[in-house]
């Protein structure tokens, strides 16, 4: 088992610089999810980890050693690819040990490791199968099989559970993190499904355009994004930004229209001009006395009701855990609870603390 | 929608005709002859046509330089699909990596070009190539102080000769194809086997060559059947000699039926060929499935 340290990553192809020097120190052990919109670069850097990828510049280190020039199969690495990857013309055995198989070890101790990985992973049935004949959420357990059977110091996740149905996801999801728990082998896991990043890590890495944009727990994240596109990216439905400025005497009040939320003391001094203010849905809440605001549609999910209405020419969305019914067109009273909200620079998208 | 003028069926008619009169006159019909022709006599002075059942099939059954020509065929069968498909594996993997794009279609030109060439004037180049006195082989031999090599007149090398020109002509297209193959592999199942550790040949020999297997098998299949219709190159270089030490089945048959004009033992031994294809190709197909279910 290992940490793995990024230093000053960078990657480019030919002109086109797609990561942006990125620093991350993963201690031994933890459970990393990068996750970030399409096109962030997140494969290519956890291809980079691999050695898959060839780094422009920057240091990775594995353990204790540097592992920029080290090949991939001999950095103590496993993946699992969105596509599972496996080698078709061998059967799931044959899959699984192939790693044991081209370091020599011996046929004897390839079996048993094979067992043990695929009785952890409820495969004994299928090991004398080909990936052809498999469905798609046993060739995922295979591919994971094929990353346990070595016991490597870390394992890479590329987007692992996107080809499965909706329920087989969330199992997997869970068995994933059972699984973790029990190995308690590093792991660096890609996403672009907020939901997996919430509740499977222990940190969170959230990308945007080859860059960090913030790294901490699932609920550091959610409760004080540093920005506002962290702020936006996690949660669902997602935060409600209103573009405004500050008013009264003292800049202590979020001026929205000809309404004004009182801000927490302290924030006014630091307060630039134009701010936003991020709100997540299930802290407005319906009250009389609130804010009147056009309701736009009432959709109701069975757990909870989310409401979009229209105030002053901005959209946002309430979510709640009552049941509730009112017509489009007709007027609501919202309130936002000052204590969970959020502000943000106009210009630069930064936290206001 | 529906076609104004003639209804779908007509019109799927009308766009098959062209290729299937095509096959019709070129294919179809010649071989039917050839199998009524095989069961006839044909006077060659006279034209007098007579029915002469087996008699013919017979004939060439027990002719022996049939079976040398049988013999010959299949010895350069046996070198020709080795050479074409082998070296053409071997090029396309040496070829199938990361280089710039001009080099590649450069390369992949290089290689291809002898195929678009005729085999009749490929072979009359390197008749003067094997020449043993003014030849350019000899002469770099000799250069190097080695003797020189009776490329065409020596029985035993006679047929390597014929072998290494096919093998130069038609190693491109068998690259080509193969190429193609290794490029359609998908990249993260080579890239999991770097990460397991296999290494360039591990690679290829547990995970590129399974996969391709398909491909390579046509490979052989297909330079078999082409292996077995050798006429042109063998023609032009030795005429089938010295002796009969390289003539093919083809050379055999057109030398019965237009040098001995007698058309009814030419149709036979073509009919002959035609059942070698076909049990070759058969036996090919059946070994190859077996290989590739594994
Ligand atoms: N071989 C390549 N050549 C040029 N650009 C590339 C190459 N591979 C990736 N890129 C670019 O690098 C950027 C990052 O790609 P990457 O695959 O890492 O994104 P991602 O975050 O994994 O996205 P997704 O969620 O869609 O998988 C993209 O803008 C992509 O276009
Ligand atoms: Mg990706």
């Amino acid at each position: 088992m290992a940490g793995v340290e990024l230093r000053g990553i960078r990657k480019s192809y030919g002109h086109l610089q797609v990561v942006h020097g990125v620093d991350l120190d993963i201690t031994d052990g933890e459970f990393i999810v990068l996750v970030g919109p399409s096109g962030c670069g997140k494969s290519t850097l956890l291809r980079m980890i691999a050695g898959l990828e060839s780094i422009s510049g920057g240091e990775i280190r594995i353990g204790p050693r540097t592992v920029n020039d080290v090949l991939p199969g001999d950095r103590d690495i496993a993946m699992v690819f969105q596509n599972y990857a496996l080698y078709p013309q061998m059967t799931v055995a044959q899959n699984m040990g192939f790693s044991l198989k081209m370091r020599r070890v011996p046929h004897a101790d390839i079996l048993r490791q094979v067992r043990e990985a695929a009785a952890i992973l409820g495969l004994q049935d299928l090991l004398d199968r080909y990936p052809r004949q498999l469905s798609g959420g046993q060739r995922q357990r295979v591919a994971m099989g094929r990353a346990i059977v070595r016991n490597p110091s870390v394992f890479l996740f590329d987007e692992p559970l996107s080809n499965l149905d909706a329920k087989l996801r969330v199992q997997t999801r869970v068995e994933i993190k059972a699984l973790h728990q029990r190995l308690r082998t590093t792991t660096v896991y890609v996403t672009h499904d907020q939901v997996e990043a919430m509740t499977m890590a222990d940190r969170i890495v959230v990308m945007h355009d080859g860059r960090i944009e913030q790294v901490g727990t699932p609920l550091e994240l959610y409760d004080r994004p540093a920005n506002r596109f962290v702020a936006g990216f996690l949660g669902s439905p997602a935060m409600n930004f209103f573009d405004g400025g500050l008013g009264g005497a003292d800049g202590s009040r979020f001026v929205l229209g000809n309404h004004a939320i009182p801000l927490p003391a302290g924030a006014e001094r630091a307060a630039p001009r134009s701010v936003v203010l991020g709100v997540r849905p299930e802290h407005i809440v319906v009250d009389a006395q609130g804010v009147p605001a056009e309701v736009v549609v009432v959709e109701p999910t069975g757990s909870e009701t989310q409401i979009t209405a229209r105030l002053g020419g901005q959209t946002f969305t309430a979510a709640m855990h009552k049941r509730l019914t009112a017509p489009p067109g007709s007027t609501l009273g919202f309130r936002i609870d000052p204590a969970n909200i959020h502000l943000f620079d106009g210009e630069t998208g930064a936290r206001i603390p | 929608m529906r076609s104004p003028f003639m209804s779908e069926r007509a019109s799927a008619y009308l766009f098959l005709a062209p290729g299937f009169i095509l096959y019709l006159l070129m294919a179809l019909v010649p071989a039917l002859a050839t199998l009524a022709f095989s069961l006839t006599e044909v006077d060659r002075f006279t034209w007098g046509i007579s029915f002469a059942g087996a008699d013919n099939l017979l004939f060439v059954l027990s002719d022996r330089r049939f079976w040398t020509a049988f013999g010959n065929t299949f010895t350069f069968i046996a070198m020709a699909v080795a050479g074409n498909v082998g070296l053409g594996l071997l090029l396309a993997v040496l070829i199938d990596r990361q280089m710039p794009r001009a080099v590649l279609y450069f390369l992949r030109l290089a290689f291809f070009l002898p195929v678009l060439v005729a085999t009749a004037l490929v072979s009359l180049v390197w008749q003067l190539l094997y020449s043993t006195d003014l030849g350019i082989l000899n002469y770099y031999l000799n250069e190097l102080h080695l003797p020189s090599v009776s490329w065409l007149t020596n029985s035993r090398v006679a047929m390597v000769s014929i072998v290494i020109l096919d093998v130069w002509k038609h190693v491109g297209f068998f690259m080509i194809i193969q190429l193609a193959a290794l490029q359609g592999i998908p990249r993260s199942l080579v890239e999991a086997g770097e990460l397991d550790g296999a290494g360039f040949w591990q690679i290829f020999r547990y995970i590129k060559l399974p996969y391709i297997l398909p491909v390579v098998l046509f490979c052989v299949t297909y330079a078999t059947i082409t292996g077995l219709q050798v006429f042109d190159s063998i023609r032009i270089l030795t005429q089938g000699g010295p002796g009969d030490a390289t003539i093919s089945l083809v050379m055999y048959m057109y030398e019965e039926a237009f040098g001995a004009q007698d058309i009814g033992v030419g149709s036979a031994a073509a009919f002959i060929l035609l059942a070698a294809i076909a049990v070759t190709t058969l036996v090919q197909w059946r070994i190859g499935r077996r290989m590739v279910a594994q």
